[in-house]
């Protein structure tokens, strides 16, 4: 009787506790997740991968070209909430609850290449992140493609974070600026009015 | 149904994008002056200034430069956003001018 007296009130702690971190502040996404939250968050990511997706081994060597193809579909796909340097500061990376996290830090780059890999095929439910993955050999290579240029973050050159600013996806106005900025610095064109942001 | 529909709506409405609203502008003009911590800029619509930052890119040619190459009389692309009542220059974008002091 009195160890479900126990059990019992032990999960009624557990249940105010939840309530408290899950109510507090509504539903709004602008509080900073507590130190708490994110611990057991992280623990919650690797024990919800599978050992056997956990300990997988890439089937590509990190090459150049496997980072450079990685690294071409980062820009393209990944940088508008993780950047391109992989830091996770853009205006949605910055404003996701969870923030995007800065992929170049050891809570990242200490995730196995498996762990990464699975990450990316499947998403991580309750966040941004969606998976990417639809169970095809293409797909498969282009998931260990950016696990190999995750890998690469933390070395980033500045000329490489250039090269992808020229591949990250543009609206058909952004692209008519990026030419008349080029014509004025070229020399071609007057300096004119002002763009907002 | 109607109350279906209600929820539908309001899914809806949760999944438009959101907009973080940073504000700030992209403005191209002339380097009036540049020091270690603040741009100015001569447009069309007079001077404008930015905060630099150690986060501000700078750009020259089409490659990765810093501050100290930045001089008066260049042609520059600011590309800023409003932070903490201020305009702060994310990334600078410059080519020489045949007229600039190397």
């Amino acid at each position: 009787m009195k160890a479900i007296a126990i059990v019992l009130f032990a999960l009624v702690v557990l249940l105010l506790g939840a309530a408290v971190l899950l109510f507090r502040g509504g539903i709004s996404a602008k509080l900073e997740p507590t130190r708490f939250e994110e611990a057991v968050a992280r623990r919650l990511l690797r024990a919800g991968i599978p050992r056997a997706a956990r300990d997988l081994r890439s089937p590509i060597a990190p090459t150049k070209e496997a980072v450079a193809g990685g690294q071409a579909h980062f820009a393209d796909h990944c940088a508008l909430c993780h950047a391109n340097d992989g830091s996770g500061r853009t205006e949605m990376g910055r404003n996701l609850y969870p923030r995007a996290p800065d992929l170049r830090l050891l809570q990242t780059q200490d995730l196995t290449d498996g762990e990464l890999f699975y990450i990316i095929e499947n998403g991580i439910r309750l966040t941004g992140m969606p998976g990417f993955g639809d169970g095809s050999e293409e797909s498969k290579m282009e998931s260990w493609r950016l696990v190999a240029f995750v890998r690469h973050l933390p070395r980033l050159a500045p000329g490489e974070k250039l090269e992808m600013e020229r591949l990250n996806p543009k609206s058909p106005e952004e692209w008519r600026e990026m030419q008349e900025n080029e014509e004025f610095l070229q020399g071609k064109a007057p300096a004119e009015g002002r763009t907002p942001r | 149904m109607r109350s279906a529909s209600m929820l539908l709506a309001l899914c809806a409405a949760a999944a438009t994008p959101l907009s973080a609203h940073e504000g700030g502008h992209d403005v191209r003009g002339t380097v009036t002056s540049v020091g270690t911590e603040e741009l100015t800029v001569k447009t069309t619509h007079g001077e404008e200034k930015f905060a630099l930052t150690p986060e501000t890119e700078f750009v020259k040619d089409g490659a990765p430069a810093s501050a100290k190459d930045l001089k008066p009389a260049d042609r520059a692309v600011v590309h800023s956003k409003k932070k903490a009542g201020r305009l702060e220059a994310v990334k600078v974008e410059f080519r020489r001018s045949a007229t600039a002091r190397p």
